[in-house]
Formats: C-alpha cells, structure tokens, sequence
C-alpha cells in the first residue's frame, strides 16, 4: 500500500509539472492535438500506479516523451501557419450570407443536428438570428449576429424543426400543426424542387419558416399553422 | 520559450538515461549470459555437474546476476525477472546437490530467458510492433 501510495504522490507531482509545462488551463482551450496529449497522459500515468510489477519509469517516460512533443508541437505551430493548419485543422464557417454552409458542414463531419446543437449551446435559439458563425479550431462556435431594429421589441419565439438533411420531422409538423404538402408549397415558390433539396428549415409559434437548402441561398417565408403559440 | 529549454533538457536526459541503460542491461546480459555458455560446456565436459571447474563458474554467472539484479529490477518487468532469479538460484543448488540432468535444464531454460529479455531490450520490430 505504501509503495502504491509513493508512486501515486510522485506521478501526480510529475504530471502536474507537465500539465503546467504544456500552459494550457482549461480542456476548452485545447487544440486537438493537445487534447489528445493530456488524454493519453492521463491514461498513462495510472499504468505504474496500478501494476507493482512495472518499473516506475514506464509511466514517466511517456509523461515526459508526450510532454516534450507538445511543447514542441506548440512551438512549431506558433512559428508555422502551415504547420498549425496541419496539426489543428481552420476555422470553418458553417453560417453565412446564404445561410448553413453545407460543403463545410461536410468537411468538418457535422451534421445538421450537432450544428443546431451547437447553436443552442453557444445561447443561440434561433438560426435566424445569425448572420455568421465559425467552428473554431478547438471546437467552439463564435457567432456574429444578425442586425435588428433596437427600437422593436422581439418576441420569444422557439422555431421548431420541420426539415433536416432532406427528411421531414413529423412530430414536429403535427406539433406545428401544419402539413408536407403546405411546406412544400413554400419549397416550390421558392425555386425548391421537394424536400431532398433542403438542408435544413424550421417554423416559429408566428409561422415564420426558415429555409435552408442544400445548393441555394437561405430564405424565410410564411407557412399557415393551425397550433401557432401552443409549443 | 523557457518551457521549451526546460523540457527540452529533461527530454535529452531522459534519452540519455534510455540510451544507458540498453548498453548497462545488455552488458549484463550479455556476461551472464556468456557465463551461462561456460557453465553448459563444462556440464558436458562432466559426467557429474558437482565438480571444482562447474561450480566455479556457476558462482560467477550467478554471482554476476546478483550484483546487479538491484538495477535491474528497476528497469525490466519484475515477474520475468523473478522467474529469472528462481531459474539461476535453482541452476546453483542443483549444481551442488550434484542433480546433473535438472541443472542441465535449468541452464539450457535460463539461456533461453536470458535471451529473450536482451532481445526485448533493445528496440526492434518483434517489441514495438
């Protein structure tokens, strides 16, 4: 027990100089290299911890071998832009002008739902309200907002998924109260041929839908809903 | 900067360190192992293992791991080298109680061991793959 006990003071000490080295606080803050660093780290440390039998320095040598790399890693990517592109990837705009950028989408691995996801985590209800927004390279999501008239009040409004990735969501058009046949109404007034070409659309309580396609630039159109206000 | 000299330094030592323990670890190895060879052939040289010359280079071989077991217990997996350690202990006591087909076996198995953990120190596709 005792000897567990050394081991386990020591290899704290040892990776909390290594976490202090590497300079980074908080997991938020991490590219995905460093992430990948500190995890392994972590898992490495609790080898000689866990088997008696292990020489010490089978947890340490790791310790200081991925330190060393990240410390590294850091330092190149500072001087290098190449460099930083390869090891932490860019920034992608996934909101634009012409509304959800689906090449980019793509590229990043996302789908819509962990956009929406991202999007109500970061304080943002409703996709309407953003003129731009940027994955960052460490996964968080800055947004610049739509400009809004100060003067007018804006109404609580919960837009309510209708459409995602060409495949409509029931639950949500019956919750809505309203049907695929006056959606797609919309889609065909505004040069939409079905629902295959819509990345993404939702309705608020004052059936204003957003609309999202796949090729084309976003736009927002009024469909008749019979449950306005009751979600 | 000053985080990268820091762990700069510490990363050449540790390679230092590395690189001085496979020559330290294979030196030994290589003794006891070359220890191990004499001890064989002069088993073969005997009809009975308990004679002068035998027992003789036994206490060196072993005497060898015994000075340095310490260290290396530090560097290699303790249970290969406990099963190492009872192997030459038991090649010594069989030699002196003159057990000739046990201690030829005992030999035969620690040259084997002995081996297969110099192999492993040094960095090649079998271990790192």
């Amino acid at each position: 027990m005792l000897i567990v006990f050394i081991k386990s003071f020591i290899i704290f000490v040892i990776v909390l100089i290594a976490v202090r080295l590497m300079g980074k606080r908080t997991l938020s803050e991490m590219q995905p290299f460093e992430l990948v660093i500190t995890l392994v780290i972590s898992e490495v440390a609790c080898i000689p911890i866990n088997d008696p039998y292990i020489p010490f320095y089978s947890g340490i040598i790791p310790i200081i071998t991925l330190c060393f790399l990240q410390v590294v890693l850091s330092f190149i990517s500072r001087k290098s832009l190449w460099a930083r592109r390869m090891m932490s990837g860019k920034a992608m705009i996934v909101i634009d002008k012409n509304g959800i950028n689906f090449d980019n989408l793509q590229k990043m691995n996302m789908n819509v739902h962990d956009l929406v996801e991202t999007v109500h985590s970061s304080g943002y209800m409703d996709i309407n309200e953003i003129e731009y927004a940027i994955i960052e390279t460490n996964g968080k999501m800055s947004v610049v907002e739509r400009m809004t008239d100060p003067t007018k009040p804006t109404p609580a409004l919960l837009p309510l998924i209708l459409i995602v990735d060409g495949k409509w969501n029931n639950d949500n058009l019956r919750r809505a109260g309203t049907t695929e046949a006056a959606v797609n109404v919309v889609l065909r007034k505004n040069g939409l041929k079905s629902v295959k070409d819509v990345l993404y659309a939702d309705v608020r309580q004052d059936g204003m839908m957003y609309v999202s396609p796949k090729k084309s630039k976003y736009f927002t159109a009024k469909v008749g809903i019979s449950k306005g206000g009751s979600w | 900067m000053k985080k990268l000299i820091i762990i700069s330094i510490v990363f050449a030592l540790m390679i230092g360190a590395a690189i001085w323990e496979i020559f330290y670890t294979t030196g030994v190895y290589t003794d006891i192992y070359d220890g191990l060879v004499k001890v064989q052939e002069s088993m073969d040289k005997y009809e009975d293992v308990y004679n002068e010359e035998t027992v003789a280079l036994t206490e060196e071989a072993v005497g060898i791991w015994e000075k340095n077991k310490e260290i290396l217990f530090c560097f290699g997996n303790h249970n290969v080298l406990r099963m190492v350690d009872e192997k030459l202990e038991n090649l010594k006591a069989m030699v002196r109680i003159n057990y000739t087909d046990d201690a030829k076996v005992l030999v035969a198995v620690s040259l084997s061991l002995i081996e297969a953990i110099q192999n492993d120190t040094v960095p090649n596709a079998t271990n790192l793959f």
